[in-house]
Order: C-alpha cells, then sequence, then structure tokens
C-alpha cells in the first residue's frame, strides 16, 4: 500500500501538467485521475505496451498483467470513467520475453513533456495551426518488426487544413522523426 | 500546350500569350453575372454556356492557378486546382447551376493523385468536354442498352501518364460492359475503349457505331445462380457435413469434384470443378437452414485443377476431429472452432488435409491433420 501512495504520489507530480494544458486546443484528458483509478484497481507496477489519445481527449491505454505477463488488457478513459479490462487479441500472439521486453515502466513516462513535444511537432512540421488528432506511445520495436528505433517513441500526429503529419519523439522529447504530406 | 505555362519564367511569347488569354478573360468577366456580394454566378446551362462557367471560374479563384482535375454535370461543376506561384497550395472550388460560387476550400497537397498532370486554367475549355459528353450519349444511343452519360470529367489515369476528359458508359446490365471515352484537353487525340470482364481493354470504332456501320458484339450474360430453398431446420454442419455433402451429391447426380470445403458451424461452401472445364468452378453455399445457393466461377489463378472426392479424406470421423481441435492447443483449450477447411496443398498439390481454426477471446490457433486424419500440428498463431 505504501508503494501504491508513492506512485499516486509521483504521478501527481508528473502529470500536473493537466491543468496549464487545458488552456490549449487540444482536449487533454485527466491522467493523473485515470492512473490514479487504474493504480488504485490493479496495483503497481504499470507496465504501458501502448498507449494512444484521440481527437477527444479519449484514452486507450494497453498494458500487461503481471499476475499472467503473457496476457495484454486495454483500458479506457473517458471524461472519468474506466473502462476495462478488455482482453487483446493478438493477430499473431507475442511471446512472454517479446511482451516483457516490449513494455515500458509507467514510471518512466515523462507526461508533462507532452505539451512541450506538441509545441515542437507544430515547429518541426511547420503547421503553427496544426490539430492534434492524436498521440500515441509504444516501443519502436514494433511487435518483432523492424523500426527506426527500438526505444520507447511518442508519436503526434498533426492536421491542418493543407497538410498533415506527425512528429516522433523518444521520452526525453528529442525529435526521431519528422514526417508531413 | 500546358508546359508552355508551367515554366516559372517563361520566354517573352509565353508572357505574351498569358497576356492575351487575361484580356480574353477579362473581357469574359464584364458579361459575367454578380451576386451582391460580388460573387460570380454560375450559369443556369452548366453544358451549355461553358465560357460563363470557365469567367465563373477565373473570377472565383482570381490567381493564376493549374487546373488538376474537372467533374462536370449539368448540375454542378468543380475543380481542383494548384497555385502557379506557389505549388504546395491546392484549393477546391465548386460551382453549383444559377448560384454564386463559393470560397475555394483547402486540400491537402497529400490527398492529391497526380501533381504533374495539369493545364493552366487559362488555357482551359471546357467546349471540348461537352463535346464528348454529347457523343458519349450518341454512342450509347446508337448501341442501347447503356445509362444516358451525365457527367464529365479530367483527370489523370491511375498512373499519373494520361491526362484528359473522359465520360463514361455504364451499361445497364453485366451484357454491357463499361465504355470510356477519352480526348486530350484539346478534344484531340480522341479513344472509345470498352473494359471486358477479364480486365482487358477493347478499342472500339465509335464512328462506325454511331453511323450503325458496326455491331457492338455483347459479353454472353453471367449464368443465374441456382437456389435450393432451405427446410427451416437449424444445421450444425460441424457435425452434419457428411450427410450435406450427400445431398448435395444427389442433387448435382455425380460424385463431387472437390476443390474446397469450408465449414462453419452455421454455413457450408463447397467448390467443386465443373465437369467440362477445370478453368471454371461452381461454389456450393449452404445456409443455416439447409438452403444451397450455387454460383459459376472462375478457378483461381494458380490451382492445380486436380480434384478430390469425399473418399479421399476421413469425412466420417470429421466431427469428433473438429470437436476435439481446441484440447490440442493447451492455452486454447477453452477456445472455440472458428472455422474448417478441406482442400490439397497449395504448393505441391498432394493429398487433402484438414485445417481448422481455433479461437479464444485472446488468440487464434491452428489445428492441421492429414487426410488420414494424423495430427501435422496445433499451435497459436
Amino acid at each position: 500500500m505504501a508503494k501504491h501512495r508513492w506512485v499516486v504520489g509521483l504521478l501527481f507530480i508528473v502529470l500536473s501538467f493537466g491543468a496549464a494544458a487545458a488552456e490549449t486546443d487540444f482536449p487533454w484528458p485527466n491522467l493523473t485521475d485515470f492512473l490514479s483509478q487504474l493504480i488504485k484497481r490493479i496495483g503497481s507496477p504499470v507496465k504501458v505496451y501502448k498507449l494512444k489519445i484521440d481527437s477527444h481527449g479519449e484514452v486507450d491505454l494497453w498494458i500487461q498483467d503481471q499476475d499472467r505477463r503473457d496476457l495484454i488488457d486495454s483500458y479506457e478513459y473517458d471524461h472519468g470513467k474506466i473502462n476495462g479490462p478488455i482482453p487483446v487479441k493478438f493477430d499473431h500472439y507475442p511471446t512472454v520475453d517479446a511482451l516483457d521486453y516490449h513494455v515500458i515502466e509507467l514510471t518512466t513516462i515523462d507526461f508533462p513533456r507532452l505539451p512541450a513535444m506538441l509545441d515542437s511537432a507544430r515547429e518541426k512540421l511547420n503547421l503553427p495551426d496544426g490539430r492534434l488528432s492524436s498521440i500515441e506511445l509504444e516501443r519502436g520495436d514494433s511487435r518483432g518488426k523492424h523500426h527506426q528505433t527500438n526505444i520507447p517513441i511518442w508519436t503526434l500526429w498533426l492536421d491542418a487544413a493543407r497538410h498533415d503529419g506527425h512528429v516522433s519523439f523518444d521520452l526525453q522529447g528529442r525529435v526521431l522523426h519528422v514526417d508531413k504530406n | 500546350m500546358w508546359t508552355r505555362t508551367e515554366t516559372r519564367n517563361g520566354s517573352a511569347r509565353s508572357a505574351f500569350a498569358f497576356a492575351l488569354s487575361a484580356l480574353s478573360a477579362t473581357l469574359a468577366l464584364c458579361s459575367l453575372a454578380h451576386a451582391a456580394d460580388g460573387a460570380p454566378i454560375a450559369p443556369a446551362q452548366m453544358l451549355v454556356d461553358v465560357a460563363a462557367l470557365k469567367s465563373a471560374f477565373v473570377s472565383r479563384i482570381g490567381r493564376p492557378v493549374y487546373v488538376l482535375e474537372v467533374q462536370l454535370n449539368q448540375y454542378s461543376a468543380s475543380v481542383l486546382v494548384q497555385d502557379q506561384r506557389d505549388h504546395d497550395l491546392f484549393d477546391k472550388f465548386e460551382a453549383v447551376f444559377g448560384k454564386p460560387l463559393a470560397e475555394g476550400q483547402p486540400v491537402k497537397g497529400g490527398d492529391v493523385h497526380c501533381k504533374k498532370q495539369k493545364i493552366a486554367l487559362s488555357d482551359l475549355d471546357f467546349a471540348p468536354a461537352t463535346r464528348l459528353l454529347a457523343r458519349a450519349r450518341e454512342l450509347g444511343a446508337a448501341i442501347g442498352g447503356y445509362d444516358v452519360a451525365g457527367a464529365v470529367s479530367l483527370d489523370a489515369d491511375p498512373f499519373c501518364k494520361e491526362f484528359g476528359w473522359h465520360v463514361y458508359l455504364s451499361g445497364k446490365d453485366e451484357s454491357h460492359e463499361g465504355i470510356d471515352l477519352y480526348t486530350k484537353t484539346d478534344g484531340s487525340a480522341g479513344t472509345t475503349r470498352r473494359m471486358r470482364s477479364d480486365g482487358s481493354w477493347e478499342t472500339l470504332d465509335a464512328d462506325a457505331l454511331i453511323a450503325g456501320k458496326a455491331k457492338l458484339a455483347l459479353a454472353a450474360p453471367k449464368p443465374q445462380p441456382s437456389r435450393v430453398a432451405g427446410d427451416g431446420r437449424e444445421r450444425d454442419y460441424y457435425r452434419e457435413v457428411a450427410a450435406e455433402l450427400a445431398r448435395l451429391e444427389a442433387q448435382i447426380g455425380a460424385p463431387l469434384a472437390l476443390q474446397h470445403i469450408g465449414i462453419f458451424e452455421d454455413s457450408l461452401h463447397v467448390d467443386v470443378y465443373s465437369s467440362k472445364n477445370r478453368k471454371r468452378m461452381m461454389r456450393y453455399d449452404f445456409d443455416a437452414d439447409g438452403a444451397i445457393r450455387g454460383e459459376e466461377k472462375e478457378t483461381p489463378d494458380g490451382d492445380c485443377k486436380k480434384p478430390f472426392s469425399t473418399g479421399d479424406f476421413v469425412l466420417d470421423r470429421l466431427p469428433d476431429l473438429i470437436a476435439g481441435a481446441p484440447a490440442q492447443i493447451p492455452p486454447l483449450a477453452r477456445g472455440t472452432v472458428h472455422s474448417v477447411h478441406i482442400q490439397r496443398g497449395i504448393v505441391d498439390c498432394d493429398a487433402p488435409y484438414i485445417s481448422i481454426d481455433i479461437e479464444d477471446e485472446r488468440a487464434d490457433g491452428n489445428v492441421e491433420y492429414s487426410a488420414r486424419g494424423k495430427l501435422r500440428h496445433a499451435e497459436v498463431k
């Protein structure tokens, strides 16, 4: 229980960008609330297989079941409500070793970097009015397929009237890749 | 013609030509109707007053642009344009007959199919488009069995090579295959082609067809699907497949020359080679209540065309093999059977094998038996 309190406390610190981010044009979800609820429900550690936030601010978080590490469950968060666990079905089921490698410790994810990454993405894409259409976080090994890197990768997708594109970042917010259409 | 205007630092000659076309557009604008807010009004007769239509677009767009795509019918027209100075700017403008033209809508560069093939708006003439449409209507009427062509379009082909006006004639039934009429933007190099059911193109002599000097050979109509009504009793095809195959055999009146059997709990799908030509086959689809729909189709490319019979695999043991398949994969022991497929090996065309697909909420698996019922493999996918 003491460990849970420590993790929740850490999350309150690292997720406190929510209030400032609310002034922007993207409906940032209240990740503090989501992850606090989630940790109370399933305990820690939380190992993230994949995170996706859509243009409405709805969150889909895939996490590894720590009691059955061969299983991945999806938890959805929308306006304060958690829906899950929803069993994840893979086309080709990964091995436990592959899953252990793929997942990302929640405590290593620096969520407050997201607004700065959004600013950076707009600048790199030269889309100052670009709307954030989705955010994804997943390790770049992409379930065994070759990728630009096998580290965890944030991908911010932007959409504007004349162009769209995406920018990839590492967990420290360094730009890895820019792709504009 | 368009390559001249595409040149950014054009010659004095091209500048002169541009000035001439600008003057001509200006003169046309003088007679153009405008709404109270100054927006140009599209002509009431979109396919007749094509000069007014062009002037309306020129006025609305108000800057030199290339045209990449046009859609035109009697009620509306749209143009996809690219700014001549900033090639990264694409916009779509629409005109509705008798209505003021709205502002253009930005289009993402990534959504533009072909950016190489284009014509300066100042050089674009809608008259060849309406002539092509009239010719398509004449051709459709002369042949008979085609819908009246209603629209003409300007665009590039899927390979971004051919650029010009197109009218498509749709047949009213399968024997009247689609016909494409094409000309370059200036109306030259017209071609008329029919797309055959096998995907090939056949060039037609439109003049001869319109004059009645030639007759179009129509495609043979496809045979209509056969149908046997169901009896209302719900089947479990995993258990009753043998009886149902026997019923089909009795209906056909000959042993089944099987190419593939697909079994689902509530449906059965049987592919049988034609007795006369193994490039053709019959597909029999069984509904949950036993209704059978039979339809002829082509044998897939690469098929070895070597039939098997119900005696070539363990048909009598099939229900037990299916029921026991999930237990062959321990992680999926509580899963269900999704489907069963029996066919010859695709690569070597050897004896038929039995493939059973298993699923649960987390994973898919496959269990495979030989024709004699020997387990070959059982694994999570």
